[in-house]
């Protein structure tokens, strides 16, 4: 009998729904400090893995974590255009990230879960695979592009990001919906102005969004909101989980709040290099 | 004299874009036979759109780099030693991982930083 309670009490751990989280914030910066607080519940064992969309209203610049501000971002055309620059706590590039434009997660899950491999290229495929999945519900085949990229007929729709902090995996990324290539040279800065209209046509060649290829295909383009809902399916087919819808905790809420007020809106870590 | 700051862009085949920034100084007390002395990295900044894990790698190579002369075989030795170091930190093995950037690349990005001073 003790060995039927014990089985019993595996599968219920086992059973265990993921969270699903929708997170509203001014700007895409608070969300920095969701993120690390979901990082830190999972890491703690007090929560499930988590799958959380994030939707902001500010238009911002995200630079990656080893990025120098100054090489990057035209500062003082984001200052100009009400953009706001932040700084990652994952590496990659520096990207212009509209509200409107594209739908943003972040998936939290420990590197001791047995759904997710321990190897980072594989972890970002399997991670990227749930996404794509999802994708494909709307009509699209989008595939994966190691190293963390998804494209779709050969051009980036995603990108995403990932780190590893006490033993747990953080990844997060963008699915663009509609692309202002122009929109996102004008706040980068470009090594070379000479070349800036040259750079601008190779990015349209590399860079294309889900509602560019619906059109091309003469299909309806889709809202966020489908896309969230698609992507849902995407984690729960890939990880052969369900998900609840939920809430962040009262001390997650407070862990981000602090995290954002001593690090994440602040200039020693936005213009640590 | 104000020692320069000398910004080498490095990108290779496959890999993300390496852009430091390093400041080199003279190091005085051993001349070669032609008269010229060594570089000797005073101060150096790793940045670009690579991923590291663990992150703060980075900072612990710019610091270690601190007074390492401006030698290929120098310079990969003591980001290497880093690199293993921090596998083993705290007495337990952590992976380590750099995606788009390699030791050689930053090593190849100092040397031709160097080539600008000489």
């Amino acid at each position: 009998m003790a060995d039927l309670v014990g089985e019993e009490e595996l599968q219920g751990f086992k059973d265990e729904k993921w969270r699903l989280i929708i997170t509203r914030t001014k700007s895409y910066k608070e969300q920095m400090g969701i993120d690390e607080a979901n990082l830190l519940e999972v890491a703690s064992g007090r929560s499930p893995p988590i799958l959380r969309f994030c939707y902001f209203e500010k238009p911002s610049v995200a630079i990656g974590f080893f990025q120098s501000v100054e090489k990057e971002v035209n500062l003082e055309e984001c200052e100009k255009q009400g953009i706001e620059v932040f700084r990652r706590m994952t590496g990659g590039g520096a990207v212009f990230k509209d509200p409107k434009k594209e739908l943003n997660y972040t998936f939290v899950i420990r590197e001791d879960d047995e759904k997710i491999p321990i190897d980072i290229l594989e972890s970002y495929e399997k991670i990227c695979g749930a996404v794509i999945e999802g994708l494909k519900e709307l009509g699209i085949n989008p595939e994966f592009k190691p190293i963390n990229d998804i494209v779709l007929n050969g051009k980036k729709i995603s990108g995403n990001a990932q780190t590893r902090k006490q033993g747990t995996i953080l990844q997060h990324g963008t699915i663009l919906l509609d692309v202002d290539i122009e929109k996102m040279f004008s706040v980068l800065k470009i090594s070379d102005e000479k070349i800036r209209d040259k750079m601008i046509e190779s990015a349209k060649q590399r860079v294309t969004s889900i509602n560019d290829e619906l059109k091309k295909m003469g299909k309806k383009p889709v809202k966020l909101e489908d896309v969230q809902r698609a992507v849902t399916k995407g984690f729960e087919k890939v990880f052969d989980v369900e998900f609840k819808l939920d809430k962040l905790t009262k001390e997650e809420e407070e862990k981000a709040r602090e995290l954002y007020e001593l690090k994440y809106n602040t200039d020693a870590w936005n213009f640590w290099r | 004299m104000v020692n320069p700051i000398i910004s080498v862009d490095l990108k290779e085949e496959g890999s993300k874009l390496l852009r430091i920034d390093v400041e080199f100084e003279q190091k005085g007390d051993e001349e070669h036979n032609d008269g010229s002395t060594d570089l000797v990295i005073k101060k150096i900044i790793i940045t670009g759109d690579f991923f590291v894990h663990p992150e703060d790698l980075i900072p612990k190579i710019e610091e270690e780099l601190k007074g390492v002369r401006a030698r290929e075989e120098e310079l990969l030795r003591v980001i290497n030693g880093v690199i293993d170091k921090t596998k083993e930190l705290e007495g337990r093995k952590q992976e380590v991982k750099l995606v788009g950037l390699t030791p050689e690349m930053i090593v190849k990005a100092i040397m031709k930083a160097g080539d600008k001073v000489k």
